[in-house]
């Protein structure tokens, strides 16, 4: 594990979010902890119904009823958001930690140009504190991730703008009022291949000028290779295995980990359907190994049906069996 | 905006010349010979050998049309059989009356169903949202014409507090204040089906909006609540709430002539409903044909405030995938 | 022994749908019906209204023609007339009975005609495209661009009286609203690449417009045609008030709102009577619209 010399940007620990249903409540983030430190990018990988994106909305309290956060801290310069009162959280999103989301187009107020959008945000966090001044800057926000012609696209609205231009200038919109961190959920998924290698760069750099730490969720393991220095696992809601990219993508010990890396499912049963879909949504959540009915190696330990340890050590976090002896 | 509207006004004409066309057609289908249809019985004989010869009924269909076409375009719609003076007068005249019965159906409309709904949107679920749609519900579900009965016994028939018939009293009346008097009853009766929907459609839409993904992203950025509903979803919904209350107030141009005849207010309603009544086919024809192409351009001003309000609209269109 | 015939194109192409409700475990529509309360004590209701009037020979009380001249204009509940008389002394719950299925005809028939030529041409103008849709579609314009209630005055008085000129002119301002929702309902599911691969597959085109006849194009039209049937029962009533349908002694709810009007000083309840039926069925029909829609089409929450 990293040494605790650079003090982390941001510190989650226990972090519970459950939803409401039939009378029931049940975690969409369960026992997620993690540290950000300056500069740093975290990737958090798993497939759809793994709790990534529900993770990103609960740091940014953009959770509403009928999910709610039950339990941890969400510590950012000394201070808990998961307590915090909805109006300092609103001063927060923004400038302290801002979010990019997956599909640029249904971001935008369609009846809006793109200028207009903003100079709302600009001037919303005091960035700039007349219209003209936030004009100047709308442009050089614009410049700043390479959307050309910038002029024009400024009194453009956004059903004009083709998906890879809408992220950038969402991207633009995100580091206006110069955020520590950036959450960007799954960013180029819905963009071509090409233009995603170009938006993969521009989030690179951008992150680069302004000293950011990024959060990159996605399910797609290059990507994740290519944008994180850590790297979360997350299934069933909860983080199975963490530890530097260059280890958990290489030498993956988590068997849901190795799955995704060979791109196999993992059966037990057959059911290749299951693991792919985020089966996790359907099945009740296990008292046990959440991964252990479809886990290969479930039977060398026999003890899927206790919850797994959590282990820590020089390697990183796994969440597993397997690994118990390493335990401290 | 201009391509767009002038794109719109060109996919008039088409629409306008279908409408004269089932016009024609219904002209054609009234059973017996069309110089008593249009002339009455009383009709001499020189008189439909007249119209025989302008409306060319001897000659073949098309060119019948184009005949009639000419004739009507010249806003000559025939003279009414029962009243013996032009039928356009007469349409003119009751058209008047019914946009202002409309008119004020509309608005109570609007602001009653407008204010319903947004309670309903805004309290979802509990109980303003359930008493706001059983009223909607109501609304939609009970004819206006009795409606109007209803509300004829409540104020009209004991208390005298407002008048029963009519647009203003016999003796001693006329004025503005006196018309307003006979119109409170009769637009109340008729606004309400149309707030019904308004309310529905307005909960609905507002909903909606605040589903969108679009406003998670507002959030995200930091932005207030209350701006959040005032600049942007308030303006969403605003394109789809005003094309309801368009379509319910063209609607009620042909939907009063229900509550017209309850309170005989002498709109378009009630002129066709004498008209059945004498088989005066020029004027029931003559009404079709008007507030028709009076409803076409309504609609296409309703279009055309959606379009002004919603950049999307404008792209579809030319971009060339038309509506229909 | 022939080997079996190979499985029909048609089958192929349902495959790669998604298989229904109960394989995934989710419940199906009837049973999502059922839990709605309100809806299904509508239906009850509803079922029950129908069946009063359909059993009008044994329900109601006295023959709807039957005059009365000494009990004239009767208040409710006035003894053997539990409705009260009309002008002409007969029973308004008898007429109520047997007008109903007039009514309750006029109302619904309309509707399921306006569903099937409105759904098929729409469905063959989403299918075949092109100058098909086009000319189709345009059609459709030009009836729309009629206000409903004129249009279906114009027609009804044109053709002449009679209850079947009613339905006709109702389901001819009734067919353009469906055929637009089919069209795009069609159009959509036609683009989806199920589609492509039936035809590439050489499904012919009536296999695979059968097809379509799943969930994704017959639900949009089924859904809005059901919420039309309480506006329709009031529009159809209406028409008969004017005149336009039924003609007397007939009873029909509609005609006798309007013969009744002149006794609206004398007697305000009774002349009031056949406005509850109408407005009844309506809002019956009504919540059971709703919960329709909710199945067929539903919001997520």
């Amino acid at each position: 594990m990293r040494s605790a010399e650079q003090g982390a940007v941001l510190t989650v620990k226990d972090l519970r979010t459950v939803i409401s249903l039939d009378g029931r409540e049940r975690p969409i983030v369960d026992e997620v902890s993690f540290e950000l430190f300056p500069k740093q990018t975290l990737g958090l990988i798993g497939e759809s119904g793994s709790g990534k994106t529900m993770t990103a909305l609960s740091l940014l309290r953009l959770i509403a009823p009928p999910m709610k956060i039950t339990g941890g801290q969400i510590i950012y310069r000394d201070r808990d958001l998961a307590g915090l009162p909805m109006g300092a959280m609103r001063e927060l999103r923004g400038s302290g930690l801002a979010m990019i989301f997956q599909n640029p187009r249904d971001r935008f107020d369609p009846l809006l140009t793109i200028s207009k959008q903003i100079i709302e945000v600009l001037l919303c966090h005091h960035v700039c504190t007349s219209r003209r001044d936030a004009t100047r800057r709308a442009l050089e926000l614009l410049d700043e991730v390479k959307v050309p012609a910038a002029g024009n696209v400024m009194h453009m609205y956004p059903n004009e703008l083709s998906g890879g231009m809408l992220q950038r200038v969402m991207i633009g919109i995100a580091i206006a009022a110069s955020p520590d961190i950036l959450i960007a959920d799954e960013p180029t998924s819905s963009l071509d291949v090409t233009v995603q290698a170009e938006v993969l760069d521009l989030l690179m750099e951008v992150q680069r000028l302004h000293h950011m730490s990024m959060i990159f969720i996605t399910h797609d393991i290059a990507v994740a290779r290519q944008m994180a220095d850590q790297v979360a696992v997350m299934y069933a809601a909860q983080i199975i295995e963490m530890g530097d990219a260059s280890e958990v993508l290489v030498r993956p010990r988590h068997p849901y980990t190795q799955a995704l890396l060979a791109a196999l499912p993992t059966t037990v049963d057959g059911d290749v359907q299951a693991v792919r879909n985020g089966a996790t949504k359907e099945a009740g959540m296990p008292s046990g190994c959440r991964f252990g009915s479809r886990c290969g190696k479930a039977k060398l330990h026999g003890k899927a049906l206790q919850p797994p340890p959590l282990v820590e050590d020089e390697h990183g976090m796994v969440r597993c069996w397997l690994y118990e002896q390493t335990a401290r | 905006m201009t391509a767009y509207v002038s794109r719109r006004l060109l996919q008039l004409i088409p629409v306008l010349l279908g409408v004269t066309v089932v016009v024609f057609i219904l002209i054609h289908l009234i059973p017996g010979d069309p110089t008593i249809s249009l002339l009455g019985e009383n009709a001499t004989i020189a008189q439909r050998a007249a119209l025989r010869h302008t409306l060319g009924l001897d000659q073949p269909l098309p060119v019948q049309y184009l005949r009639w076409l000419w004739q009507t375009v010249h806003l000559n719609l025939g003279m009414s059989i029962s009243e013996q003076r032009p039928v356009i007068d007469l349409v003119w005249a009751a058209f008047v009356n019914t946009m202002i019965l409309a008119g004020c159906a509309a608005l109570i409309a609007a602001v009653v169903g407008t204010l319903l709904g947004v309670v309903a949107a805004v309290r979802q679920g509990g109980i303003a949202d359930r008493i706001a749609m059983a009223l909607a519900a109501l609304g939609t579900a009970i004819p206006g014409y009795w409606l109007g009965l209803i509300l004829i016994v409540a104020f009209a028939i004991d208390n005298h507090l407002l008048p029963s018939s009519g647009e203003t009293t016999p003796v001693g009346g006329g004025g503005v204040s006196d018309v307003l008097a006979h119109l409170i009853l009769p637009a109340i009766a008729a606004s309400a089906a149309p707030t019904g929907i308004v309310a529905r459609t307005v909960r609905a839409s507002l909903l909606d909006i605040m589903r969108l993904d679009f406003v998670v992203g507002l959030r995200s950025l930091g932005l207030k609540e209350h701006a959040i509903v005032r600049k942007h979803v308030a303006r969403n919904a605003l394109p789809g709430i005003i094309t309801v209350f368009g379509l319910q107030a063209g609607y009620l141009l042909g939907g009063v002539a229900f509550v017209e005849v309850v309170f005989a207010w002498p709109g378009v309603g009630n002129l066709l409903f004498l008209s059945i009544g004498d088989r005066d086919y020029p004027v029931v024809l003559g009404i079709t044909l008007f507030v028709s192409v009076a409803f076409v351009f309504i609609n296409l001003a309703v279009d055309l405030l959606h379009a002004a309000l919603d950049p999307r609209v404008r792209a579809a269109v030319t971009a060339g995938r038309t509506k229909g | 022994m022939s080997l079996p015939a190979p499985l029909p194109i048609e089958v192929r192409p349902r495959e790669l749908e998604e298989r229904g409700p109960e394989a995934r475990g989710r419940p199906s529509l009837i049973s999502k019906f059922r839990r709605d309360r309100v809806a299904m004590g509508a239906l009850v209701l509803l079922v029950l209204m129908i069946a009063v009037c359909v059993a009008a020979p044994l329900t109601a009380p006295y023959s709807p023609y039957a005059t009365d001249p000494a009990h004239v204009l009767e208040s409710p509940f006035s003894p053997g007339h539990l409705l009260g008389t009309d002008g002409e002394g007969r029973d308004i719950l008898s007429r109520l009975i047997w007008g109903g299925r007039t009514s309750l005809l006029t109302g619904v028939s309309p509707v399921a005609i306006g569903l099937l030529v409105g759904g098929l041409l729409g469905m063959v103008a989403g299918y075949y495209g092109g100058i098909i849709k086009t000319s189709i579609m345009r059609v459709m314009d030009v009836l729309l661009a009629f206000p409903a209630v004129l249009l279906a005055i114009a027609i009804a008085m044109t053709l002449g009286p009679g209850t079947a000129h009613v339905i006709i002119a109702l389901s001819v301002v009734l067919v353009p609203g469906v055929a637009r929702i089919a069209e795009t309902a069609s159009t959509t599911a036609c683009s989806q690449e199920y589609m492509e691969a039936a035809r590439a597959s050489g499904a012919r085109g009536w296999s695979i417009m059968r097809l379509q006849l799943s969930r994704n194009v017959a639900s949009p039209p089924l859904a809005y045609s059901f919420s039309t049937i309480g506006p329709v029962i009031v529009f159809a009533a209406g028409l008969n008030y004017l005149g336009l349908g039924v003609q007397p002694p007939a009873a029909e709810w509609g005609s006798m709102l309007y013969n009744l009007q002149q006794s609206l000083l004398e007697v305000p309840l009774t002349s009031m009577m056949p406005g509850f039926p109408i407005a009844i069925a309506a809002l019956l029909f009504d919540l059971i619209g709703n919960a329709v829609r909710d199945v067929l089409d539903p919001r997520q929450v």
